[in-house]
């Protein structure tokens, strides 16, 4: 053998076995999996103890996500607060002017109907955990069921008659029934009532950690006086068509944690933190270049001598952006770690009023009403002439007892069709009555939206 | 995997029967090849024709090889020459040849394969070339800048004017709706990374806040790192009829690019010395105020607010922000060392650049380094190895610009900064800013952003010649290589900024590492098979090729510093954003090309068929058909050299976007526990690649004895499967799910002619000119038209709409009616692009300049809308009728359509004048120099544009498929000016 063959033969057989391995290696090895995240697919059946307490935990953080995007909106639109952020003008544009069903009136829908899937799959998840007993499963059913309902209510009050659909779908293709208003309400208080049924034949603990908010509200049986807290808030939104509601709302009540001998900050929280991957409170900005400010009817309007004014905020540097202004700026929360109530004492308080006026129970109502205002406000009691006036009256102490925590202002003031009363700061601002269905909503609904 | 043992088995037994025919009886044939005026050329090729065998000539233009002791064809080619063959009978071993300059560069090769290659005068696509000395007759920030205005078909836009890159490269319009927007990429066949990872600056702006997630850090895409200086050539395959070949990669066509190689010969040394620097070339300017104009716009309510006002508006005296933050004139360098030579037997090419451009922004700037060393070596006349390395680094610091939300970017705070507010700092402290967040001097002054990026690029190609008869030859090819960076972004916002306690945790510092290998091993065969001179050559090749590509990094976000630190681990708060990428693709082809009929004819068939882990099935193959032939006319008429006609087809793909088969959840974190969430997008379990179809035809002209050329070229790419989100009602608890459904179509026409008017002696003019022009049109889409990027249809957005252009901007308008429809305002495709490339060199002078233009082409000034929202725009005063009141007033009631404006420009891109120095002169002062060149040239001198923003070329989000030319707080463009020395010796 010549060396220029041997060369060749040699060549050849490196070359031979290149392509071998090539082709060998193309038969192996051809699958990536997901190295980003976890699979939906991995926790829906059969899943882990500590897949359940993962699930639950989404839960918590995915109705976290909107808390304060959702209490800074509804305190726009019920103007008693301003974004004014010069980057973005549809702060303005859109809240107070024009809501766009894709821009900003688009919000506090997919976010919430997110974790309503999140609930669903974990009620899925949890029927079929062989890790969990039959109480545990009641548990984590009767949480879920109350978390969806929370959410749910969320997008009643922010869509009120433009409807609310009753459940995320089950396929990415399944579109859920929109309810009208009253009947969305009533299926909400139908599913508080389920988990209250679920809750009750929990056993004495959750099979997972609830988070640090919910101190006092972590075993099923004191979850459910949470429970019944959300029920009372559905009810009273249902009160207008039927006092039966009002009644409802005060049972409810009854089996809450309204207590006028416990601190009016007992209550259920969303935590906040700078910990890796957590939320931080999105509702405190440094006070020294806070874009958030409160409306200047808020110290306008506000009784002399009311201490929630001072408590909850403060004058600072004058700020302006396309043509509002104001000086006035939130201390409610000090810290970016500060914690958002989800409900606490003091609304229940106000909300035990609510429905006794409701039930023309003029007696008990003004009874609460004067106990935040002394309690809260720091001021003296009154006694009001007749149900409209201790109405006017409650609605004026929610407004400070609930200054930027929880948007309710703009839904009372619909709810007693009082929305032409909120002031508007210029001749093209409009008080918008609730938020339209999302445009992604419509447009894969066939381009048009009635509630049913 | 069955098809692909067929195929290697294949392989290997043409590779044994070939083996195994001895070889024939040689002789050896040495010679000369020389230039039109007698000058030795070295470094040219000279191959015997259709066979395998063949050498390059030394120093003297001497060259010796092996030859079949049979009558043979000689041909011998350089680049810059015209090619010229001879017949050298059996019995004749001596030749002098002589090749004439081929100025048009008519008888280049232009890529066919892998591995194979054809005269540019039978192509039969218009492959674009850029040859080394384009690429650098004017100093260029990046590889891609010099690429501006040379190709017909090519958008070469830049993102900003930000020193260190950041450009788009857009072959024959839009091919992709959410897939990756930028060309394959392949330097010395390794298929090299372009990504762009963001810096974070996200942190400090929060511009991806309010419901627009989007990359708006203004990012590097990396083919930034190489050296234009380096590169000997690149070919663009700007179609699926030409990219085929690449099959699911080449969608976006494809950029070749080789490198300098050594050559026969003594050591030749070449020293470029640039010096210069760069100014501010356009500024948006701002309002000049009056006390009642102040009092007019910000309405103070009290005597105390007017009194306040009055004391900011102090004497009125007033400072051009734009210029002390974007004035500076700091010097920028730039050096270039190479050296080639070698043997018949080992040739190198090494060179080393050391590079800085100033910004003109104090604090800005781009630094570089380069070191390649390229060897080839001949172990024996059958096995040929070239081993080709490149080292790299880079260090840019971009400022802080783009959409914010945070008051922070400059051009975000300037709109909102009136000229009479003083900010210059008193003994080190920075007053406050009035009027925003942040006070853009101390910004300037104290905020870091650094991208330190160190890059490694090598490759191996060896040829072994199996056999090599005058009929035929075989030749296998191993070609692997890897493309390897880590990514190092460092910023770094010390406590004491004005707007650092905005989020209550005052410092912040992110620190983002991302390492990125990319690797391919291909291997290939290529039979060539003439069995008589003229009549047919035949040429198949086949291979398979593997690639990988790893991307992993994490970014550290810690905000809360302790006052003066800067470590990680120094705040209160800390964030980890991971990214993390790892695909695998297999591809085996084959291909088919014949010339014929004299070298008339050439047709050619090839498939690819490709897999890769993206998509849905991983096992399955997607096959990527190409045919095309061309045929060509010599001596048509007296003053027609040449005509060829051509047509080609082809398909090509574009992967699946990484993940879009996956459903994923998202993870969270609450009160110290992790949590699962429902994430925002479900996948689509089949997703497959994107699908590409080119036809192209055309016809090239070559006039009066090769001093003119013509080529026009009509393509149609209909591009189907496109990848979708398909917009879920949001009640199903996500917003997308991606999916295989639309379909886009674009149409165009390219036209490159060149001429040399006049070529007298030692006097030279050459002009060319290209036109392309590109029509898309989305030809089906399965979901409701939707919007893409910006910032909602109020401040304008890119529509997607069966029926229209993929790049329409559409926006609110205002009907009689009062309703506020949203409707088609404008486009961001231009109506066409021309650029003019002249060169007129006389004696020892060289005067070169380079226009590009582009007519059309719609961008959403969101700068100007900042300015007028804040009634601070240079044509804004107390006036309800001053054009910036009209605009932000006319907007307001509805018309997006006053944001949305005309981004046409003329601009004298690249502009030189060189002179070479008097041999004697040189000699002088340098010894035994070759030739030394003087040379002034600048980079983007002049702009002509009626657009108002700071520059056309613009785009917040960086590189898009869709959404560019969305112009909000950019950094400012520059002119750059530089001096060189060129010296070869």
């Amino acid at each position: 053998m010549t060396t220029s063959t041997y060369a060749r033969q040699l060549a050849l057989r490196v070359a031979g076995l290149a392509f071998a391995v090539a082709a060998l290696d193309a038969c192996k090895d051809a699958f990536v999996p997901d190295l980003n995240n976890p699979s939906l697919e991995g926790i829906i059946t059969n899943p882990t103890r500590a897949q359940v307490q993962t699930m639950a935990r989404g839960i918590f953080d995915g109705n976290r996500s909107d808390q304060g995007a959702f209490i800074r909106d509804l305190e726009i639109i019920g103007r008693d607060a301003y974004n004014l952020d010069a980057a973005d003008p549809r702060w303005v544009t859109e809240l107070l002017i024009n809501l766009d069903p894709g821009g900003f009136g688009s919000a506090h829908w997919r976010v919430r109907y997110r974790n309503i899937k999140g609930a669903d799959l974990l009620v899925s998840a949890a029927g079929t955990a062989g890790s969990l007993s039959a109480p545990e499963k009641s548990a984590t059913i009767g949480f879920a069921q109350t978390f969806k309902a929370l959410d749910l209510l969320a997008v009643a009050e922010s869509r009120d008659t433009a409807g609310v659909a009753s459940d995320a779908g089950a396929t990415t293709a399944d579109l859920t029934p929109i309810l009208c208003r009253d009947k969305g309400l009533a299926r909400i208080s139908a599913l508080l009532d389920s988990a209250k049924t679920n809750l009750t034949a929990a056993g004495a603990a959750f099979p997972f950690a609830l988070p640090g908010g919910f101190a006092g509200f972590d075993t099923p049986a004191s979850f459910l006086r949470f429970n019944r807290a959300i029920k009372a808030r559905a009810e009273i939104y249902l009160g207008p068509s039927s006092a039966v509601h009002y009644a409802n709302a005060i049972a409810a009540l009854a089996e809450s944690f309204v207590d006028t001998t416990a601190s009016l900050d007992l209550g259920v929280y969303h935590l906040y933190s700078l910990a890796a991957g957590d939320q931080s409170n999105p509702l405190f900005q440094d006070p020294a270049t806070t874009n958030f400010r409160a409306h200047p009817s808020v110290r306008d309007s506000a009784e002399a001598g009311d201490r929630r004014v001072a408590q909850r905020t403060m004058i600072g540097d004058v700020k302006t952006y396309q043509g509002l202004s104001s000086n006035i700026i939130f201390t409610v929360y000090d810290s970016p770690t500060a914690p958002i109530p989800i409900v606490r004492n003091e609304e229940l308080i106000l909300l035990r009023a609510q429905a006794n006026l409701g039930v023309s129970n003029l007696a008990d109502a003004s009874r609460d009403i004067n106990f935040i205002r002394v309690h809260a406000g720091g001021l003296s009691p009154r006694t009001y002439a007749d149900l409209p006036a201790a109405l006017n009256e409650l609605l004026h102490q929610k407004r400070y007892s609930l200054l930027w925590e929880s948007g309710s202002r703009w839904v009372d003031m619909r709810l007693y069709g009082r929305l032409a009363t909120l002031p508007k700061d210029a001749p093209t601002h409009k008080v918008h009555p609730n938020f339209p269905i999302p445009q992604a909503e419509v447009l894969a609904r066939g381009g048009s939206v009635r509630c049913q | 995997m069955r098809s692909i043992r067929v195929v290697i088995i294949a392989i290997s037994a043409l590779a044994l029967a070939a083996a195994t025919v001895s070889a024939q009886q040689q002789r050896r044939i040495t010679g000369r090849i020389a230039g039109a005026s007698g000058e030795p050329l070295a470094a040219a090729s000279v191959i015997i024709a259709g066979t395998a065998l063949g050498t390059r000539t030394n120093d003297a233009g001497e060259f010796s090889l092996l030859a079949p002791d049979a009558d043979v064809q000689l041909i011998a080619r350089r680049i810059g020459f015209k090619q010229q063959s001879v017949r050298v009978p059996r019995d004749q071993s001596q030749v002098t040849l002589t090749l004439d300059r081929d100025v048009l560069m008519l008888e280049e090769q232009v890529v066919t394969g892998e591995n194979t290659s054809v005269a540019r005068r039978n192509a039969a696509n218009d492959v674009a070339t850029v040859s080394s000395t384009e690429l650098t007759r004017a100093p260029t920030p990046t590889l891609e800048n010099a690429l501006a205005g040379k190709i017909a078909g090519a958008t070469v836009s830049q993102n900003s004017g930000a020193p260190g890159g950041g450009l788009q490269v857009q072959l024959r319009g839009v091919t992709t709706i959410n897939g990756a927007t930028d060309p394959l990429y392949i330097v010395d066949g390794v298929i090299v990374s372009n990504d762009a990872i963001s810096s974070g600056a996200n942190a400090i702006t929060a511009a991806a806040a309010g419901g627009n997630a989007s990359p708006q850090d203004n990012a590097v895409n990396r083919m930034a790192d190489f050296n234009p200086a380096d590169i000997e050539r690149i070919e663009v395959l700007k179609g699926a009829s030409a990219s085929a070949i690449y099959g699911s990669k080449a969608s976006n066509g494809v950029v070749i690019i080789t490198t300098k190689r050594g050559a026969v010969g003594s050591a030749q040394f070449n020293a470029v010395q640039r010096v210069g620097t760069q100014s501010l070339s356009h500024e948006i300017g701002s309002r000049h105020w009056t006390l009642d104009g102040v009092y007019a716009y910000f309405q103070p309510k009290t005597a105390a607010d007017s009194a306040s006002y009055r004391s900011l508006y102090g004497t009125g005296s007033t400072t051009n922000y734009e210029k002390l933050l974007f004035g500076a004139h700091d010097p920028s360098y730039e050096t270039d060392l190479s050296a080639r030579g070698g043997t018949d037997v080992t040739r190198y090419f090494v060179s080393g650049l050391l590079k800085r451009d100033a910004g003109i922004m104090s604090g800005t700037g781009y630094d570089k380094q380069s070191v390649r060393a390229n060897l080839s070596q001949t172990f024996s006349s059958r096995l040929n190895v070239d081993v080709n390395t490149n080292f790299m680094h880079s260090n840019a610091q971009r400022g802080l610009t783009n959409n914010d939300n945070s008051g922070t970017s400059f051009y975000m705070v300037l709109p909102f900064t009136p000229s009479f507010a003083k900010l210059q700092p008193a003994n080190g402290v920075y007053p406050a800013n009035p009027f925003e967040r942040s006070n853009p001097i101390q910004t300037r002054d104290l905020l870091q952003n650094q991208e330190n990026v160190y890059r490694f690029t090598g490759s191996a190609n060896a040829r072994f010649t199996v056999f090599a008869r005058e009929r035929q030859t075989l030749s296998l090819n191993v070609n692997g290589g890897i493309d390897q960076f880590s990514q190092r972004n460092d910023i770094f916002s010390p406590n004491e900024l004005l707007f650092e306690p905005q989020d209550g945790l005052p410092g912040t510092t992110v620190r983002g590492s991302t390492g990125n290998v990319n690797s391919n091993l291909d291997l290939s065969v290529v039979h060539n098979y003439s069995p008589g001179a003229g009549r047919i050559t035949a040429t198949t090749s086949a291979g398979v090729q593997r690639e990988r590509r790893d991307l992993d990094g994490a970014s550290i976000l810690t905000r809360g510093l302790i006052p003066g630190q800067r470590g990680v681990n120094q705040g209160s708060s800390v964030a980890v954003a991971p990214v993390r990428q790892l695909v695998k693709d297999f591809a085996y082809f084959a291909q088919e090309e014949l010339l014929m009929l004299d070298e008339r004819l050439l047709v050619t068939g090839a498939f690819r068929a490709d897999r890769s882990t993206n998509n849905g099935d991983v096992n399955k193959f997607f096959f990527f058909p190409k045919a095309s032939a061309s045929y060509r006319v010599p001596n048509a008429t007296p003053w027609l050299d040449e005509a060829k006609v051509r047509f080609a087809f082809g398909q090509s793909g574009l992967p699946a976007i990484y993940g879009s088969k996956f459903t994923s959840l998202e993870t969270t974190v609450y009160d110290a526990e992790t949590g699962v969430q429902v994430g925002l997008v479900a996948g689509d379990p089949n997703i497959r690649p994107e699908r590409q179809t080119e036809l192209e035809t055309g016809i090239d002209l070559q006039f009066f004895g090769g001093r003119s050329l013509l080529t026009v070229t009509g393509y149609q790419k209909a591009i189907r499967d496109l990848i979708l989100l398909r917009r879920l009602a949001p009640t199903s608890g996500f917003q997308d799910q991606y999916f295989n459904g639309a379909q886009l179509r674009n149409r165009g026409l390219e036209v490159t002619g060149a001429i040399t008017p006049l070529s007298v002696g030692t006097t030279t003019w050459i002009s060319r000119a290209t036109f392309s022009k590109n029509v898309s049109v989305i030809t089906r889409l399965p979901v409701p038209a939707f919007e893409t990027g910006g910032f909602g249809a109020n401040l304008g957005a890119f529509r997607i709409e069966e029926g229209k252009s993929a790049t329409q901007i559409v926006g609110h308008t205002l009907l009689a009616d009062g309703s506020q429809p949203t409707v088609q305002l404008g486009d961001a495709a231009p109506n066409f692009q021309m650029a003019f490339a002249n060169e007129l060199n006389v004696g020892a002078w060289r005067f070169y300049g380079l226009v590009d233009w582009k007519k059309g082409g719609d961008i959403i000034n969101l700068t100007e809308f900042l300015y007028d929202a804040a009634g601070n725009t240079k044509d804004y005063s107390a006036d309800p009728n001053s054009a910036g009141q009209r605009r932000i007033s006319r907007w307001a009631q509805g018309f997006t359509k006053e944001y949305v404006q005309d981004g046409s420009f003329v601009k004298v891109r690249e502009i030189s004048l060189a002179y070479r120095l008097p041999s004697g002169l040189t000699r002088y002062l340098g010894g035994g120099t070759h030739s030394t060149r003087l040379e002034l040239s600048g980079r983007n001198l002049l702009t002509f544009t009626p657009y108002r923003g700071l520059d056309p070329e613009v785009s917040n989000f960086g590189n898009q498929a869709i959404a560019r030319n969305i112009d909000v707080a950019p950094y400012p463009p520059s002119r750059s000016y530089f001096l060189t020395l060129d010296v070869e010796f």
